[in-house]
């Protein structure tokens, strides 16, 4: 290892509060109407599902991490697949990270346009939302880490204000339970998955993290559950809000649910949340770009990293800005993420769990010692 | 990058040498020769003395005018007289044969005894102290505590933190710094709670610091500032002894200047700047309080203009209904959109605080009447600034004078210009951008390779944005990671 990465560690709290806030993104929002449709009155128990195998696969992570102590993402692929298949995976991540933070982008671009700016070119949103994320992540670690921790406040605030919802809300909406069938719970589970699936981001954070293997995992489990409650939390609310009349018809629930709620001072806490949601917008999006420095550092072997950041950078914001012009432009971006989240998110991890039981380099290290 | 390379025309410059590096310039055994020499090396300068005594074999050369003609009679003449001229007799001299060490000697204040056919010559303190009273900092006054504070005098600064730190592991460490000026600075710190590292690290600095002068504290600072072009301060100053020793207590520096009132302490967080004296001193509900408005204030100082930019501009359905006809009235008749209006506002109390200090202060209170309630009743009156935004912008600039640290109360007034900047184009999601920049920011940044805005954890809570009791603050900063992380023997062993 070199100096500088033995100087940046990160404690576990950090650890905690970058896979948090790496998770909450901009889809949290829209969850609740598309498990609403997928599954109907069931969704928040498929949610609960979806939310228990991402555990499973948390735990799976840190155990490929804890197989190859040091290594980040990039290195574990090169030492499971080989040179070759290594460098391809890894260049597959680089794509799967660069789409997810276009995706990221387009979708947060796209709601504030919707919501609060219509008038405003969207390229100018996506312009500072770069220019937030880039300034975090020159930083290296130590900075993301203390970014992420000091936002995490934010998590807590907006959980608040959603019990605003609970006001008119008519919990009678979420019977009867199970009715959906078997394969519309498989549907509900995936996109579960997938909101959660900044997992495979920890990869890349958890060979700096402090802790033993036992601490780290108990952290991530314990961030994993708060996550998934307050997803929870949110498809509740918003089920039990609307209905199952509305919710089908409102992209965005929670704050149609804000909007008419009536708080003395000021009228409209939809728009103070989503400008407070810029912040989540904002560290998901930079966590994703890392993950895409991180792997573009790994593959032609460069080693000035701000060069790296801008081309990742340069790369998102060309493609959002295409995929902003027209929805066919954006359908092909999302088309394309719907089919490569699968390989990347659930077949890859486990593959290379299964895999890290063959290949694990911290047996052997003890046994030299 | 042939651009860059314009080095060549450059004028070549000769290097100066500090007075207590000069190479030694042997005296003669004449008298006249010797005297020549430091006529010279001191440009014939009119301030410099030559008091040749009777018989012209012994000649007493000084700088008239930073030496003591009282001290002279005291410590040269009447000895001498005592023991019938026999110079060797007197005690508290200095012998020395080094002329340029006598020139350097003679700019400390010193007075230089020569003797004709003799090469050792002989060196008498007779410095003349130019001292201020001790009197309050006028820019940090507390209610209740000490009311002393630092004055020009580095020597008396000292004696101020000594007697509060009556312990044997106070240190006092002494640099020059400027080739020119050689200005005094000591750093001062309590060792053993002090971490080890961030000396080194400050002693580092101030010696890679190479200027002809030194003269303020902020010039030193901008020297050795993990980011200079930071806006946010990243030394504390103040001229307040108790500060000081509170801050040493804490395990930081304090570097104090010569003929300087300003001590700067460091490592600091931001929260330094919003604790004041007083906090220490009253009730430590109150203290709390207190914190909470400042913090509030802190809240409101930044982004109260672009929040109030941005309702008025973009989201108007914020605004409760009973208020929308009270705010649309006193906005509608303003020929002016609402970033110039700001803009306007701003600028003209900039203009009367600028004025208030230059002026002597039975004026200044007459152009703060003349100011704020002239100027702030016609501007309304004429249509150029609406009520509301006179109310904004008033509000606003005493939020940021709420800090009791200066600069950091300058700094926040110069981040409202973008927020307002950005709010005036992009609403609320403006707003949370500039925020989100400024907070960004606020974790880079260092002071002395110390995190500077630490995310708040529980344990720092204490002491930060509230005051709990003293009794409860057992510990120190975590972010200083100093060698003796509890506050009293009694509890090092006892987790809280």
């Amino acid at each position: 290892m070199t100096k500088s990465d033995t100087k940046q560690k990160i404690t576990l709290s950090q650890l905690a509060y970058i896979f948090i806030q790496s998770q909450i993104g901009v889809d949290i929002l829209n969850l609740p109407t598309v498990l609403h449709r997928e599954v109907g009155a069931d969704g928040w128990i498929s949610l609960l599902i979806g939310g228990v195998i991402s555990i499973f696969f948390v735990l799976m992570i840190v155990h490929i991490s804890r197989c190859f102590p040091g290594e980040g993402l990039f290195d574990i692929m090169k030492s499971i697949f080989g040179k070759t298949l290594g460098s391809v995976a890894g260049f597959g991540y680089y794509v799967y990270f660069l789409v997810v933070a276009i995706y990221l982008l387009t979708s947060f671009g796209e709601l504030i346009n919707e919501w609060l700016l219509p008038e405003t070119p969207i390229l100018v949103l996506y312009a500072l939302m770069l220019i937030c994320a880039v300034y975090t992540i020159s930083g290296g670690l130590t900075l993301i880490a203390k970014v992420f921790t000091f936002f995490a406040v934010i998590l807590f605030l907006i959980s608040v204000l959603f019990l605003f919802g609970f006001v008119d809300a008519k919990f009678i909406y979420m019977l009867p339970i199970g009715q959906a069938s078997f394969s519309d719970y498989i549907e509900g589970i995936r996109v579960t998955l997938y909101s959660l699936s900044s997992y495979v981001l920890l990869l890349l954070f958890l060979p700096y993290a402090q802790g033993s293997y036992k601490k780290q995992t108990r952290t991530l489990v314990g961030a994993n559950l708060i996550v998934i409650f307050f997803y929870l939390y949110t498809v509740i609310v918003s089920f039990a809000h609307f209905g199952s009349d509305q919710i089908d018809h409102v992209s965005q629930p929670v704050l149609y649910m804000l909007r008419t709620a009536d708080s003395v001072i000021i009228t409209r806490i939809d728009i103070f949340v989503l400008s407070l949601w810029t912040v989540f917008a904002m560290t998901a999006f930079a966590a994703y770009l890392y993950g895409a420095e991180r792997a573009f550092a790994k593959i032609p072997k460069s080693k000035k990293k701000m060069l790296n950041v801008y081309t990742a950078a340069i790369i998102v914001l060309a493609v959002s800005y295409w995929s902003g012009l027209n929805e066919k432009n954006f359908r092909v971006i999302i088309d394309f993420q719907d089919k490569i989240t699968e390989y990347f998110t659930v077949l890859i991890p486990i593959l290379l769990f299964l895999l890290s039981f063959l290949r694990r380099k911290d047996k052997k290290k003890e046994a030299v010692q | 990058m042939g651009f860059f390379k314009q080095k060549k025309n450059q004028p070549v410059q000769e290097k100066v040498i500090r007075e207590d590096k000069m190479p030694p310039h042997q005296s003669t055994a004449s008298l006249e020769k010797n005297i020549q020499y430091m006529k010279e090396e001191l440009r014939n300068s009119t301030d410099l003395k030559i008091r040749l005594l009777p018989g012209n074999k012994q000649a007493l050369v000084y700088l008239d005018d930073i030496t003591d003609p009282d001290k002279m009679q005291r410590y040269i003449f009447e000895p001498l007289l005592k023991t019938d001229g026999d110079i060797k007799k007197i005690k508290d001299r200095e012998e020395n044969d080094d002329l340029n060490k006598a020139v350097s000697s003679l700019l400390a204040g010193k007075a230089v005894y020569m003797i004709e056919g003799n090469a050792t010559f002989y060196l008498f303190n007779v410095q003349q102290n130019v001292t201020r009273a001790i009197t309050e900092p006028v820019n940090e006054k507390v209610i209740k505590g000490s009311h002393d504070g630092f004055n020009e005098d580095i020597k008396q600064n000292i004696n101020l933190i000594r007697r509060r730190i009556q312990h044997r592991s106070l240190t006092i460490k002494k640099l020059t710094v400027g080739d020119y000026t050689e200005s005094e600075i000591a750093l001062v710190y309590v060792e053993g709670i002090v971490n080890p590292g961030v000396v080194k690290e400050l002693e580092k600095r101030v010696k890679n610091i190479s200027n002809d002068s030194l003269l303020s504290a902020g010039a030193f600072s901008e020297y050795i500032e993990d980011r200079t072009y930071s806006i946010f301060p990243q030394f504390l100053s103040t001229e307040r002894p108790d500060k000081t020793v509170s801050q040493l207590m804490e395990g930081r520096i304090a570097i104090l200047f010569a003929n300087n009132p300003t001590c700067l302490i460091a490592p600091v967080t931001f929260y330094a700047f919003y604790q004041s004296p007083d906090d220490y001193n009253t009730r430590w509900l109150v203290a709390t309080y207190l914190r909470f408005i400042r913090l509030f204030s802190f809240i409101l100082a930044i982004t109260l203009p672009s929040f109030y930019i941005a309702v008025v501009g973009f989201h108007f359905e914020v605004i409760p209904e009973a208020l929308i006809s009270p705010v649309l009235g006193s906005i509608r008749d303003i020929a002016y959109p609402p970033i110039v209006e700001a803009i306007l506002m701003v600028i003209v109390i900039e203009l009367i605080r600028e004025s208030g200090i230059r002026l002597p202060s039975p004026i200044g209170s007459t152009i703060g009447i003349v100011g704020g309630l002239v100027i702030g009743d016609a501007i309304v009156t004429a249509g150029l600034v609406s009520n509301l935004m006179v109310i904004v912008i008033a509000l606003t600039s005493l939020a940021s004078f709420v800090v009791p640290s200066n600069e950091m109360s300058d700094s926040l007034r110069i981040l409202t210009f973008p927020l307002i900047i950005l709010s005036s184009v992009l609403g609320f999601i403006g707003i949370a951008f500039g925020l989100l920049m400024v907070l960004i920011h606020l974790c880079r940044v260092e002071s002395l390779g110390l995190s500077y805005f630490t995310p708040i954890q529980f344990r720092d809570l204490k002491d930060t944005i509230i005051r709990v009791p003293q009794f409860l603050m057992k510990r120190r900063p975590e972010q200083l990671a100093s060698p003796r992380p509890y506050k009293s023997n009694e509890l090092s062993d006892e987790n809280d």
